[in-house]
């Protein structure tokens, strides 16, 4: 449904995007998480043509998003993320106008989706609040009848329960085949929805995969803990092992160590064994700690790498 | 639905503009017998040199020297100018400055589109309200005497909505670039406000953008004569204009 290849994007001296690529199939619901600045939404603008890459190919059910954005346009439900709305409006004149321009929209569904989120039609805009905004923008996005909804940070700004809602439509909307592609900070709602996710840093895919290959890719990093305090030349060496202080050194010495390894666990914990090892445990616990160490930095807390 | 929504959103300001230039060609026609008999006393009182030349057309071509400076420099030169500033700059920078433009531009239309669609219901807004006000004066003319010609009045209102037009296709081609709602109005009535500044002064008037719709070009529309020249100049800056607009808007990242 949606293929993007070496997608670049630079504002001034700032490469925004550099070199994203990813796909999401018919059917899929595709989670895209990154911190602030990563370039989330700036790629999802590149989908519907608000911004214009400077390289890269898009091509949406075939067609090149690029060359003719209107027509890529038409095959997009979008629900954009920090915009604003259209205040003077009231909630069922902007849906009209909002899905007005598809054209498979379902109004019908429109409607029964503002019902479902408790919007009432004839309230103005202006009046909702922010988390009514956000469902309305959804609302519209999947009344587009598109088949491929791309939704910047859907989730923000609502309360578990419409949260809840939110991800029964999504998987709704793949399970009638419609390809699903949403950025979020919401890590257990991607999760618990998407199928496939790709995690971006600094304009770069740094993983992407189905969400139980990149917990398993990111288990392969633990966190040990010490009796007593150690020093880089004192932990063991071998080929894959990477180390790194968890807390700042004290003349060179720490308890807290990372280690990131290649291969299999089972050939690494012998290694390990010569350690005074208080505690040891992976970051395999869910996406969050998946977020916490694709996106630490690597020379946080002060230490080089060993 | 995106002519309703433009209109939606300018109809307040529209309205305002009406009134104003109706208004203000009403009260002229009805003011003009008081007028007429003191235009030489008039013309001893009045300070700059291209004003008394105004009012002393007055004398010597009448009611249509009068509905000219009145309705058409006046009225449209000041109001016209206004409106279109504010329409045209809230064109394309209101939508970036309210953060509205990705929620637009994110729908399946083109931006040719959405640009030439405001830019037709602009027209419409700016340059009706015009000729509307020529009507009601030249259905009040009798009351005070006077009879307006309604084909060189609608001519003359034509060529003053070129005017306004071009001010308002300059406030776009800002608009298009800007991120701010107001400061291409800013920018285009400034220099408007600066052109007729200079217009008073000897000298200097020459290079006033106002000689385009003054009484130079308007008399003569009373006989028949056109004023061709600087209405294609208007025309062609107009265009130009709606051009470097459609440009920059195309090529926007927003």
């Amino acid at each position: 449904m949606l293929v993007a290849r070496d997608v670049r994007k630079r504002y001034a001296a700032r490469e925004v995007l550099r070199g994203v690529s990813l796909s999401v199939a018919a059917g899929e619901v595709f989670g895209f998480v990154g911190p602030n600045g990563a370039g989330k939404t700036t790629f999802l603008k590149t989908l519907v043509g608000v911004v214009r890459p400077e390289d890269g190919d898009v091509r949406i059910q075939g067609v090149d998003a690029l060359r003719d954005p209107l027509a890529a346009r038409r095959l997009v439900g979008y629900a954009p993320g920090d915009a604003a709305l259209y205040d003077g409006l009231r909630v069922g004149e902007l849906l009209r106008f909002a899905v007005g321009f598809h054209p498979d929209a379902d109004l019908a569904l429109g409607g029964e989706l503002l019902e479902r989120f408790a919007l009432p039609p004839r309230m103005k805009v202006r009046h909702l609040s922010h988390g009514m905004r956000r469902k309305l923008l959804v609302a519209q996005a999947l009344a587009s009848g598109a088949p491929l909804l791309v939704l910047d940070e859907p989730m923000e700004g609502l309360d578990p329960e419409a949260r809840h809602r939110v991800e029964e439509l999504l998987r709704e909307a793949a399970g009638r085949g419609r390809a699903v592609l949403f950025s979020s900070h919401d890590l257990p709602s991607v999760e618990r929805v998407a199928d496939r996710v790709a995690f971006l840093r600094d304009g770069i895919v740094v993983a992407e995969g189905a969400v139980g290959e990149v917990l398993a890719e990111v288990s392969r990093l633990l966190w040990l803990r010490l009796r007593a305090p150690l020093g880089a030349d004192d932990l063991p060496r071998a080929e894959g092992l990477d180390w790194e202080p968890a807390e700042p050194l004290v003349e060179g010495r720490a308890r807290r160590w990372r280690l990131l390894f290649r291969g299999d666990l089972e050939d690494v914990l012998p290694v390990l064994a010569s350690l005074p090892l208080l505690g040891i445990r992976d970051a395999s616990g869910g996406l969050d700690e998946a977020f916490s160490v694709l996106y630490r930095e690597p020379d946080e807390e002060g230490a080089a790498r060993c | 639905m995106l002519t309703r929504q433009w209109w939606r959103e300018q109809r307040l300001l529209t309205l305002g503009y009406l009134l104003l230039v109706v208004f203000n060609a009403a009260a002229s026609v009805l003011m003009w017998p008081y007028l007429r008999d003191q235009i030489p006393a008039f013309v001893k009182i009045i300070p700059f040199e291209p004003l008394q030349q105004f009012v002393q057309a007055m004398e010597t071509d009448g009611f249509w020297a009068y509905f000219c400076v009145q309705h058409l420099w006046k009225g449209a030169g000041f109001f016209g100018i206004a409106a279109a500033g504010l329409m045209g700059s809230g064109l394309v920078a209101r939508e970036v400055d309210n953060r509205t433009a990705e929620f637009l531009l994110s729908r399946p239309v083109s931006r040719s589109r959405i640009l030439w669609t405001r830019v037709g219901v602009s027209a419409v807004l700016l340059v009706a309200p015009l000729f509307v006000a020529t009507l009601v004066s030249y259905r009040l003319a009798p009351r005070v005497d006077e009879v307006l010609e309604l084909g060189p009045a609608l001519a003359a209102t034509a060529h003053v909505s070129l005017y306004v037009m071009m001010a308002f296709a300059a406030t776009v081609a800002l608009s298009a670039r800007s991120s701010h709602a107001l400061k291409p109005a800013m920018v285009v009535l400034g220099v408007m406000l600066a052109s007729f500044a200079i217009y008073l002064v000897r000298g200097l008037w020459d290079w006033s953008l106002y000689n385009l719709i003054d009484l130079d070009h308007l008399l003569p529309l009373h006989q028949g004569v056109f004023p061709w020249q600087p209405a294609l100049e208007m025309l062609g800056a107009a265009s130009a204009f709606l051009g470097l607009a459609w440009w920059s808007f195309e090529r926007r990242d927003f």
